[in-house]
């Protein structure tokens, strides 16, 4: 009787265990389960293209993936990855054909949610806010995903492995600038009068922290890490000003007697920055690093002995 | 003599208040050392440059686009004896919005070196195109204005939806496009002046001309005068000067509308006093206007002047139009033209039959264009896109019906009136302070800002009839008022911007199932009102006093009627977002085919517009795989074809 009962206990417990090894994840609208991992993943968000690509895993379809090859980059895209058309007008109908198994969709994403429901499983990330931290939020976001798709173990090691590359770029920054590293304002140029600074809740912001920098000029936290300013307001900044290319109109801006009238204007205290994605993933923060400690670097600064 | 010593010197020392307050508000340095600076004293810090290079230049930028559009403006008024025309009413800048966006696509460096020279091919095509539609007869009328906002909705169309397929490439324009007036050295005032002044001394000339042109080309001829190649000479001039100053800030609504319109106010009555005072009265305008959106800015969100004139602009015009100002336009009854032919309602029913099918059928897959019954997750998806196209079509035909017959215009319309764009305005700002769109929330919106319109359309006619300038004016500050705003929103960065273009456009593909039958249901709900309001609806269509000797409570039918136009929009803008042209079109198609009664009226147009949006939807799917091109985009352009179509036959007109 006692075994009995002991062993219907442990039949319970099994079967229990075997309920818990459903995964669970949480996103946006709140606790979803998966009986297994996902193989078909279409995501029409770019910063969770780059999550896939980062967990090793080929999305079955992203949304434009020539905007993603163009702008992103950065990691690269699986080949054979099909397109469902440009991120804010997909074609819903070319999703279900694909038939995927789960659905990853960002901020600014959100009115598609219950018509995707339809065709998968969908995962709602809203990244992008201005009261919580996207940093941490992207992190987040990178873990929970790696779960649900049993990398979490690949996941912490990227995590890890970024941690020590941007300790070393922080080390070779700091070196160049013989431990005084100045304060470093990165920007994107639109116009001629108008720029784009960024604030605490950007990835740049999340990058130049890695490295131990700090900017000038702080601007309160924003939905998507940047705000639109007048060129003037440049006159702030204390130390650095890096820009993020593409900018067009480069050689014209640079010549203005306003803005060689700008503190930083000097081949020591200005630099270009390759094109960067600012709106990515977590993996974004060390690409964007990568790039700002190449362009620091570039700045001449003045060798200890040159000194009187 | 006292009163006219004082109004003399009323307008310069307003400007010289607004210019120092300008410069007050635009650099950080003291006025003594602004002075200084003046005069000769040697720039050193970093903000005496922001004075010199930046402050400065936008204060002159400010005076002289200002100067620019209200000479402009005027020129363009008394050309044509047309108190509604305007760079902004005549499409010239959405012509150089489209034509600058369509040239950074292709070639993007050549588009940010010559953005100017870009803007100013854009901006005259399309000025000649709107005064080619409108014909030599059409410029004193209501056809220009009409030519010129359907150009605009149809280019603005157009824009938006290369915008959306090209997203990241087109973020760099949004600054420009929303006329900001921000300098960073003396660049653009340098390009600006010689391409303003070369053509001043034919401006000497004009007082003469345009004196001579209110006498009739029939009085001028018989003072020995052909007066055809000088008005043309003129006519050029005043695009000239429109284009420059669009080329050099960007769109900047209003002013040029205006500022005649206020100096006749003011009592300038010659031609040339109200060329000299409109100049003045346009500097003085934009540069209050760029210094409140200077002010508004420093809060950390960029304000662009052309907001701010927009916003100043659009309650002036309505307080002009209101004055009774500016809304002179001769009107034209609106007369049935014929029988409809044996066959118009079955060729009707098969246009909308074949959209339906098309809309139900039609794909376009790798493998190229096929018609295929959808699978069942297809069809799933597809459905609720396919029923909201119907029941938009139907409601918004029935919305134009009760509008054109109550109001007795063929140009009454929930977008000509601006409803739309009232109920698109207040759901823009939910957006803004961060509602979801498309949630229940924003259907309350929707209802509010369409509701909103109307009752300041009834308070605005409560004495006078509707005329259909004054109609066209309120629809198009609306408009001008609502693209401001979102031109702003896309200013701010991000990628929000996209998600509220994307519903701007009419996204009925996002709209679910049960979305779609509450759609179904209320604009079903609005026909069956109507349908049983006919008798109400066709008394008053005849006369306001038949109506009554009828002995039919006009107040109370009047008021049901508008309220069931006002339901209609607002559950069509909050549902799919706003769709031009089909309110307009089909009632008006409709009539041109020979409808008569109410209940043929309303069949004939909720065909029409049902089976014109169906036709869209099945486009919009198959056009350009894998994207979807939004609804609303594609109705735009078919209708907005149509319309422009309409117009270059005259029948517009005439009907």
């Amino acid at each position: 009787m006692k075994s009995a009962l002991s062993l219907c206990l442990f039949a319970l417990l099994l079967t229990l265990s075997r309920a818990s090894l459903a995964i669970e994840i949480t996103d946006s609208t709140g606790v979803h389960h998966f009986d297994k991992t996902p193989q078909r993943v279409i995501a029409l968000s770019w910063n969770n293209v780059e999550n896939l690509v980062e967990l090793d895993i080929t999305p079955l379809a992203i949304a434009d993936t020539s905007g993603y090859n163009t702008w992103v980059a950065q990691p690269a895209l699986p080949e054979k990855v099909a397109d469902v058309g440009v991120r804010h007008q997909p074609s819903l109908e070319r999703i279900a054909r694909l038939k995927p198994d789960l659905i990853i969709i960002g901020s600014t994403q959100g009115a598609m949610l219950q018509k995707l429901k339809l065709i998968a499983p969908v995962l709602y990330f809203d990244d992008f806010h201005a009261d919580h931290d996207n940093e941490e939020s992207a992190r987040s976001t990178f873990i929970k995903l790696a779960r649900l798709f049993d990398r979490e173990e690949l996941a912490l090691q990227k995590l890890e492995k970024q941690k020590a590359k941007l300790n070393a770029l922080r080390q070779q920054v700091n070196e160049h600038f013989n431990g005084e590293p100045p304060s470093v304002d990165v920007v994107r140029l639109t116009n001629l009068s108008h720029v784009y600074i960024h604030d605490s809740n950007s990835m740049v912001h999340a990058a130049l922290s890695a490295l131990g920098l700090k900017e000038s000029i702080s601007l309160p936290a924003s939905t998507w890490g940047v705000g639109l300013r007048p060129m003037t307001q440049l006159t702030e900044v204390e130390g650095v000003l890096l820009q993020i290319e593409p900018f067009p109109l480069e050689d014209k801006l640079f010549n203005l007697p306003f803005w060689e009238a700008m503190p930083f204007a000097n081949a020591r205290r200005q630099g270009s920055v390759e094109p960067a994605w600012s709106y990515g993933g977590i993996s974004s923060r060390y690409y964007m690093a990568e790039k700002l400690t190449k362009a620091l670097l570039e700045l001449p600064t003045d060798a200890p002995e040159a000194k009187p | 003599m006292n009163c006219s010593l004082t109004r003399a010197l009323f307008l310069p020392c307003a400007l010289i208040l607004a210019a120092l307050l300008h410069l007050w508000l635009g650099s950080e340095i003291s006025a003594g050392q602004q002075v200084n600076l003046l005069f000769g004293a040697k720039a050193e810090t970093p903000q005496d440059f922001q004075f010199l290079q930046s402050a400065l230049p936008r204060l002159c930028m400010a005076l002289i686009i200002g100067a620019t559009l209200g000479l402009a403006g005027s020129l363009l008024q008394q050309l044509t004896q047309n108190r509604l025309l305007s760079p902004m009413t005549l499409g010239t800048s959405s012509g150089a919005w489209l034509s600058l966006l369509i040239l950074t696509l292709l070639a993007p460096q050549f588009a940010s070196e010559h953005r100017d020279l870009a803007a100013l091919i854009g901006a005259g095509t399309t000025t000649v195109i709107v005064f080619l539609l409108a014909g030599r007869l059409g410029f004193s009328g209501l056809p220009i204005v009409l030519s010129g906002m359907a150009i605009n909705l149809l280019f603005a169309a157009i824009a938006a939806a290369l915008i959306l397929l090209n997203d990241q490439y087109a973020q760099p324009l949004f600054v420009w496009s929303s006329g900001d007036l921000a300098q960073v050295s003396w660049d653009k005032v340098i390009w600006l002046l010689p391409r303003l002044l070369w053509p001043l001394p034919l401006l000497f000339l004009a007082p003469r001309v345009l004196t001579l042109l209110r006498l009739g080309e029939q009085g001028a001829r018989a003072r020995g005068m052909n007066l055809l190649p000088i008005f043309a000479l003129f006519l050029l001039l005043a695009l000239w000067y429109s284009a420059v100053a669009v080329a050099a800030a960007g769109i900047v609504g209003f002013i040029g509308l205006l500022t005649p319109n206020l100096a006749r106010i003011a009592g300038m009555r010659r031609a040339g006093s109200e060329l000299a005072m409109s100049p003045l009265l346009g500097a003085l305008l934009l540069t209050a206007t760029d210094s409140l959106a200077m002010f508004a800015s420093q809060g950390g969100i960029l304000v662009p002047s052309g907001a701010t004139a927009a916003l100043i602009g659009a309650p002036m015009l309505v307080w002009l139009l209101r004055k009774g100002e500016g809304g002179q336009i001769e009107e034209k009854p609106w007369s049935i033209q014929r029988e409809p032919g044996r066959f118009t309602l079955p060729l009707l029913i098969l246009f909308g039959l074949v959209s339906g099918a098309g809309a139900i059928f039609l794909d376009h897959l790798q493998d190229g264009w096929m018609l295929a019954v959808p699978e069942p997750i297809i069809w799933q998806l597809r459905w609720p896109g396919i029923l909201t196209a119907l029941s938009a079509g139907t409601g918004l035909a029935v919305a134009g019906v009760i509008l054109q017959r109550l109001i007795r215009n063929p140009l009454a319309s929930p977008d000509i009136l601006g409803i739309s764009a009232g109920a698109t305005l207040a759901i823009i700002i939910g957006a803004v302070s961060g509602q979801v769109i498309n949630s229940p929330s924003m259907i309350a919106n929707a209802l509010a800002g369409s509701l909103g319109v109307l009752a300041l359309l009834l308070l605005l006619n409560a004495r006078q009839q509707f005329s259909p300038g004054r109609l066209a004016m309120i629809g198009i500050s609306l408009a001008a008022l609502m693209e401001a705003c979102l031109q702003l929103v896309m200013t701010q960065g991000g990628d929000r911007a996209f998600a509220l273009l994307s519903w701007m456009q009419g996204a009925t593909y996002l709209v679910t199932g049960d979305k779609a039958l509450m759609l179904f249901i209320g604009c079903m709900f609005c026909l069956g009102i109507t349908l049983f309001g006919e008798r109400a609806l066709t008394l008053l269509s005849i006369s306001e006093t038949v109506a009554r000797g009828r002995g039919l409570a006009t107040g109370a039918a009047r008021t049901a009627l508008l309220a069931v136009v006002g339901l209609v929009c607002a559950l069509v803008t909050a549902l799919v977002g706003p769709i031009a042209f089909i309110g307009l079109l089909a009632p008006h198609l409709a009539s041109l085919l020979g409808a008569r009664g109410v209940r043929q009226h309303l069949l004939y147009a909720a065909l029409i517009g049902s089976g014109v949006m169906l036709l869209s939807e099945a486009l919009s799917r198959t056009l350009i795989p894998p994207s979807t091109l939004p609804v609303g985009s594609l109705t735009s352009i078919i209708g907005g074809s149509y319309f422009v179509y309409l117009l270059s036959r005259r029948r517009f007109a005439s009907a």
